[in-house]
C-alpha cells in the first residue's frame, strides 16, 4: 500500500467512524419536522404561484402602457431625443517631432470607397476635420468629384479633384498615424524643392515637366496637391485658401 | 411517501453528521439537512441511481451547507471541540480494531485526523466527504454539484495534499513508537 493509498484508507475509516455513529437522536421526531417543513414550502410554492400570475397580470398592464406611451413619443414631431456624445481620440506626430493628440465627436468611420459624394457626407465618412480649398482657378467650372477611401481605422484618404480638359487640380487629405512611415515616389529628373507654406510650414514640391505636386503636413494631416498644366502661384494660392 | 419516509430514517443522522461537519453548527446542520430532504422530495424525478440516495441528497446538503457557511461564517458559532469529544467516546474501541497500534496512538490519530479534516476549508471538506464517506466518482461529484470536473479533481488534489502534509508527523512519529525507524 503506497503513502496515498495509506491516507485515502485513514480518511475513509475516519470518516465512517464518524459519520456512522449512532447519535442520541428521534429520527422519528425529525420525520414529523420534514413534513411540517415540506407542508408549509408546498403551500408558500402554491402563494407563490397565485402571487406570480398576480404579478404577471401586473406586468402586462404595464408592458401595454409603456408601449402605448413609446409609440406616442416616437410619433410626435415635437419630441427632441438626445443622444451621448462619442468622443474619438487619436494620436499622431508633426514633421517636428511633436506629438499631437487630435479629438473628434461622433465620428460615422466606415470602411470602404465612397465615390461621388458631397463635402458634408465626406466630413461625415472621416475622424478628422476636411479642408476644402476656397480658391479655386477660375478655369474650373465643374463641381469637384470628391471620394473617400477608409480602411484601417481610423485612416481615411479624401481626394478632392477639379478636372477640365487637360488641366487637373487634385486635394488629398490623410490622417497620419503615430509611427506611420510613408515613402513618396520621386521620378529622377523631377525637381524637388522645400518651400515654406501657410504660416510658415514646411512643405515640398516636385515638379515634371507640366505636373507639380505639393506635399506637407499639418496637425496630423497629410496634404498633397496634384496638379497638371496649372501654374505654381495658382497652387500656391489654392493651398493657402485651404480651410 | 412512505418509501421515502425509509430513505429519510436510514439517511438523516449521515447527511446531518455531514452538515455538522461542513457548518459546525447543530442547528444549522440540522435546518440544512431538513432543507436538503425538502429539496430532494421535490427534485425525486432527476435521481438517476436510487442506489445513490443517500450521496445524493448529501451532494445536495453539502451544497446547501457552503452556501450556509457563507452567509454565516461571521456570526457562526464554534461546536467542534464538543463534537471531536463526542466522537471520540464513541468511537475509540470501534477504529483501527484490527490494527496492533496502542489506545494513545489511536486517539492521538484520530484526534489529529479530525483535526485537520475540520481545518480544510468548506469546498475541500465537501469534496473528501462525497468523495471518500459517500464513495462518489470524480464525475459523479461533478454533476451532482453542477461544477466542472477539473474543479473537482483539482479540490481533492488540494485537500490530500493538505491531509498528507499535516499526518506526516504523527506517522514518523507512530513508527519511532513501533521501532520501526532506525
Amino acid at each position: 500500500m503506497n503513502k496515498t493509498e495509506e491516507l485515502e484508507k485513514l480518511i475513509k475509516v475516519n470518516l465512517e467512524a464518524l459519520i456512522d455513529s449512532p447519535l442520541d437522536m428521534d429520527n422519528e421526531e425529525k420525520w414529523h419536522d420534514f413534513e411540517k417543513r415540506l407542508a408549509t414550502h408546498q403551500k408558500e410554492s402554491n402563494g407563490n404561484r397565485f402571487w406570480l400570475s398576480n404579478y404577471q397580470r401586473k406586468f402586462g398592464f404595464v408592458a401595454a402602457f409603456a408601449a402605448v406611451f413609446l409609440i406616442i413619443l416616437f410619433c410626435s414631431p415635437k419630441t427632441v431625443i438626445g443622444f451621448k456624445n462619442e468622443l474619438f481620440t487619436w494620436l499622431g506626430r508633426t514633421s517636428d517631432g511633436d506629438l499631437v493628440i487630435s479629438e473628434k465627436y461622433n465620428p460615422k468611420y466606415k470602411e470602404g470607397i465612397f465615390k461621388e459624394i458631397s463635402m458634408e457626407e465626406a466630413k461625415g465618412l472621416v475622424v478628422f476635420e476636411l479642408k476644402y480649398p476656397q480658391y479655386i482657378p477660375e478655369v474650373f467650372q465643374s463641381p469637384p468629384e470628391i471620394s473617400v477611401t477608409s480602411k484601417n481605422e481610423p485612416k481615411s484618404v479624401v481626394s478632392i479633384g477639379f478636372f477640365e480638359g487637360d488641366m487637373l487640380l487634385i486635394s488629398k487629405q490623410e490622417n497620419v498615424l503615430l509611427l506611420e512611415a510613408v515613402d513618396t515616389y520621386v521620378p529622377e529628373n523631377a525637381i524637388v524643392q522645400n518651400i515654406k507654406i501657410r504660416n510658415d510650414l514646411d512643405a515640398v514640391i516636385i515638379t515634371l515637366d507640366n505636373s507639380i505636386q505639393v506635399i506637407w503636413t499639418e496637425n496630423l494631416i497629410r496634404f498633397t496637391i496634384i496638379s497638371r498644366n496649372i501654374k505654381e502661384e495658382e497652387i500656391i494660392k489654392v493651398i493657402e485658401a485651404l480651410k | 411517501m412512505e418509501i421515502f419516509k425509509n430513505f429519510y430514517l436510514k439517511y438523516y443522522q449521515k447527511v446531518f453528521v455531514t452538515c455538522l461537519l461542513i457548518l459546525k453548527n447543530t442547528a444549522l446542520a440540522e435546518d440544512a439537512t431538513q432543507e436538503a430532504f425538502i429539496k430532494a422530495y421535490l427534485n425525486i424525478h432527476t435521481l438517476k441511481d436510487p442506489e445513490k440516495f443517500g450521496a445524493w441528497v448529501a451532494a445536495i446538503a453539502t451544497k446547501h451547507s457552503i452556501n450556509v457557511y457563507n452567509r454565516n461564517k461571521r456570526i457562526l458559532c464554534i461546536e467542534e471541540q464538543k463534537l471531536s469529544e463526542q466522537y471520540l467516546e464513541m468511537n475509540n474501541e470501534r477504529l483501527y480494531e484490527n490494527e496492533p497500534c496502542s489506545e494513545y496512538l489511536v486517539k492521538e490519530r484520530t484526534e489529529e485526523i479530525l483535526e485537520v479534516i475540520y481545518s480544510l476549508n468548506p469546498l475541500l471538506k465537501q469534496m473528501i466527504i462525497l468523495k471518500y464517506y459517500w464513495m462518489l466518482t470524480d464525475p459523479e461529484i461533478a454533476e451532482m454539484l453542477k461544477m466542472p470536473i477539473g474543479t473537482v479533481k483539482s479540490s481533492l488534489f488540494r485537500a490530500r495534499k493538505i491531509l498528507a502534509k499535516k499526518m506526516k508527523v504523527k506517522y514518523q512519529e507512530e513508527k519511532l513508537i513501533k521501532g520501526e525507524v532506525n
